[in-house]
Formats: C-alpha cells, structure tokens, sequence
C-alpha cells in the first residue's frame, strides 16, 4: 500500500475550502460525500425519514469541524465517516427503542442495486478490507453487527448469543489491529514530513 | 507489562467500547481517569480505525433523494451566510459580547432553588429558565460558588427550550452527547443531550425521563470532567432541580475553564449540592466518545 494513498483522497481536499466558506467547495462537497453519509445513515437508522434527519445534522457537524480536518491524519472521507459515525451512534443511544435487526436488515435490502453505486476502493480501506478478510469467521460477524448494522454491544449479545466479555473482545481486537496497521503505514510518511 | 502500559491497553480498550457504544457510567468514570493520567493517548485514531473498518466492511454509497439534497443546500445557505454575516459584523459582536459579559458578571448570583426548577410557565407571569445554580453558594463561597452560575435572569430568556434552539444556531463548535443512565434508579430511564460551547462555557442539558427531586431535600448536580484536570477534582456545574416533564432543558454555564470537555455527569446530591461528590448516585452520564 503506498502512503500517499493512505495520507489523502484520490479527490482534493474539500474540507479546507469549506472552512473558508467557499460555496462551490460547500456545493461539492455535498455532492461527494452525500451519497456515502447517506448509506451509512440508512444502515444506523430506525427509518428512512431518521436517516434524513440525521443526515443533515451530520453535515451540520462537517461544516462545523470542516477546519479541524488534518490530511496528514488521514484521508477526507474517513473524517467524514467519523463525524457521521459519531453523530449516528449519538442518535441511536437517544432512541429508546429499536427495529429488530431483521426487520432493519430487510429494509436495508431494498436499497439502490449496487450497479448505480461506486465501491470504495481507496487503499487504507482496501487494506481494512483485507485484515478484515483473514480474520475468525465469529470475529467477522461480530463487526459487521456492530459497524454495518450500528448494533450496540448488548444487541450483539442478543443476536449472537456470545457472552458480552467475548463480544468485546472480539471488537476491540480488530479495531486495535487496524490502527496498528494504521500507525505502522502512516509512521514513515509522518517522518519523512510528508503531507499529502 | 508495565503499569503505564497496562493502563494504556485498558485506556485503547474503553476508548474502543466508546467508539462502537456507549461506555456505562463506571467504564466513563475509569475512562475519564485514564484520560486525565494518558494525556498523550489520542482516542482519534481509534475512532479513524472505526471509520476505515466500518467502510471496509462494505458501505456502498446511495445517492440520496432530491428532497434531501435540497434541504441540505438550503441548511448550508443558512448556515454559512450567517457566518459571513458574523465574519463582517465581528466588531458589533465584540462589542456586544462586552456588554452581555458585564450583565452577566454583575448581576446577582444565586437564585433560590425553588425559582430554577423547570416548570411550566404560569400564565400572568414570566417564568423562569431552567438555569443551573452555585451549589450552597451562601454556605460555602469560595468554592462550589465559583465554579458555575444561572445563564440568564428570568426576564431575558423565558423559555429554556427556545433557547437551547437558538444557542445551536448561534454557535458554531458545538460539543454535544447523548445522556446514558447512571448507576443511581433516578437515572433509569433516561436519556437526552448535553450541548456545550467551549468558546462562551456554556451549555445546556436536555433530559427526558429524569424524575423529579424534591428541592427540600435533594438536587440534581452537574460536573464536568475536564482531561486538563485531575479527574477527583471534576469542574462543579452547579444545582438544578427538575419537574419530571417530558423534555426538561437546563441552561449552565461554567465559570472555570474547561478545556477539553470529557464528560458531563449528573449526581443526585444534598439539598444545595456538595463540593466534591462521592459519586454514589450517579443519575446520568454524557461521554466523549
């Protein structure tokens, strides 16, 4: 994997001229990230019209943030992804209550054929992809639950029938192993005082 | 294994947890104390692990509904030509904001328990805001009395939850969580929000579900753990009182500077509140994730 790939977006910054007030960078940037927020919004929803909501306040929390983003921490639409992800699990500890995880699944299956879609295909991610495909099959299942489908722990418990301590574990060791394979990618770049 | 890194080992395994669900109010407690020890430890690149694992486990963009798009460039309209608009009029704001902090300084502090309760406003006169109060501000000056006070007097703000509309508006950084429930019965069932501005120290909790205290005898107190601050001395966010109604908002302000805000806890505590708590009725909690 090569860090320039890992460091930056195929596409230039947005987020820097959005901080500025730039209206064509505001414009586009609604144009590119829209449709990714959109999906995972949709994912970690009770209902399309939550989704919606949800989705203008997280483009609220873009805007507001848009001068924090550091290219050199990483690429544009994973600082994307984190405010979404941020802003969803937020919302979903509000919700008292939840669709079951079929019936969210089964309206989940009524989105858009991926044929109208564009895979991700940026490196960091693909390496993700890639740690994630060589781990335990349980492993697997059990992230997907909790990052695709926004399942809280105990939900997990529920829907696994794991034991919590297990359902943690199992979390916190894929999580840890992508950031390991995060700072052991990104270091030499960072030392050489590369930024882009 | 050395201690320092066994703490940092437990420290990446909160901050996961936090990163994929809410921590209990005891996991946030520990979490915010190993923060305040690891001030190095950046729970970022955790969250950046997240985002990278949830992509790579298959989101596929959607393009979204014309209605949506619409209201999106009609929020960013909004949005950012008010904050041109504040950009070109920064000199009035100064100016403004001098005065509103002298009113604020001057005026009296420490409102009767009984007038901050949330209650519906009786209809000849104005009410009250929910306004956090000094805890026993008469009873021990100095101390709990300098760490917070009301926001606003009753005549300026008559409605806490307009207000909390508008402060969302105005302020552009704002650092908000969601309210989980504490370890304390009284916190069972709540949920809610707390909003905070770094920028003015100032915030608002939002609560449904939080019952009603009997203001002879008990309060609701708010604390705000700080990761600049030795975490048993949290920031004392002062008193309130609320009436069990469905969507209770509480204005607060914070007269000490909290820089990094970790976490905003709610304890039930003595009428008047204490300075520092013993954490045993922990009614809810708000982390940084």
């Amino acid at each position: 994997m090569s860090n320039r790939h890992l460091l930056s977006d195929t596409d230039e910054p947005l987020l820097p001229q959005v901080a500025g007030g730039n209206h064509s960078a505001v414009a586009e940037c609604i144009r590119r990230y829209g449709p990714l927020v959109w999906a995972i919004a949709l994912r970690l929803s009770m209902t399309k019209e939550d989704a919606e909501d949800a989705v203008q306040e997280i483009f609220m929390d873009i805007w507001r943030n848009a001068g924090k983003f550091d290219r050199t921490r990483g690429s544009e639409k994973v600082f994307v992804t984190i405010l979404a992800r941020r802003r969803l699990i937020d919302r979903m500890r509000r919700q008292k209550s939840r669709l079951s995880v079929e019936q969210s699944l089964d309206d989940h299956d009524e989105l858009p054929a991926p044929a109208t879609m564009r895979a991700e295909r940026d490196a960091e991610i693909e390496e993700a992809r890639n740690v994630f495909s060589h781990l335990p099959v349980p492993q697997q299942r059990v992230m997907t639950l909790s990052l695709l489908h926004g399942m809280s722990h105990a939900e997990i418990v529920t829907h696994t029938g794991l034991p919590l301590g297990t359902v943690k574990t199992l979390l916190r060791r894929g999580i840890l192993r992508v950031r390991a394979l995060l700072t052991a990618t990104s270091e030499p770049a960072k030392a050489r005082g590369r930024v882009s | 294994m050395s201690e320092d890194e066994r703490a940092l080992a437990r420290l990446a395994d909160l901050a996961v947890d936090a990163a994929l669900d809410a921590l209990d109010p005891k996991e946030a407690l520990e979490y915010a104390a190993l923060r305040a020890k690891h001030p190095e430890f950046d729970p970022y690149d955790i969250e950046q692990a997240a985002a990278i694992q949830h992509l790579a486990t298959g989101v596929i963009p959607v393009p979204m509904p014309e209605s949506l798009s619409a209201r999106l460039a009609t929020d960013a309209q909004r949005f950012f030509g008010r904050r041109i608009r504040w950009v070109a009029y920064s000199g009035w704001w100064a100016a403004a904001a001098s005065v509103v902090f002298c009113v604020w300084v001057l005026r009296p502090h420490g409102y009767p328990a009984a007038s901050l309760a949330a209650r519906p406003p009786p209809p000849s006169a104005v009410a009250p805001p929910n306004v956090v109060a000094p805890p026993s501000a008469a009873a021990t000056p100095g101390t709990a009395a300098t760490t917070s006070t009301a926001v606003a007097s009753s005549s300026d703000v008559p409605d806490p939850v307009a207000d909390r509309a508008r402060f969302l508006k105005e302020h552009r950084w704002v650092w908000q969580r969601a309210f989980a429930p504490g370890t304390d019965p009284a916190g069972q069932l709540v949920s809610g929000d707390v909003v905070w501005d770094a920028k003015t120290q100032t915030g608002y909790l939002r609560f449904q579900g939080l019952p009603a205290n009997n203001a002879n005898v008990e309060q609701y107190q708010l604390w705000i753990f700080d990761a600049r601050r030795d975490e048993r001395f949290p920031v004392d966010g002062g008193v309130f009182n609320v009436s069990g109604g469905r969507d209770e908002v509480v204005a607060f302000k914070s007269k000490l500077d909290v820089e990094v805000p970790l976490m905003f806890v709610v304890t039930v505590e003595r009428r008047g509140g204490v300075v520092v708590s013993d954490r045993q009725r922990v009614a809810a909690v708000a982390a940084s994730g």
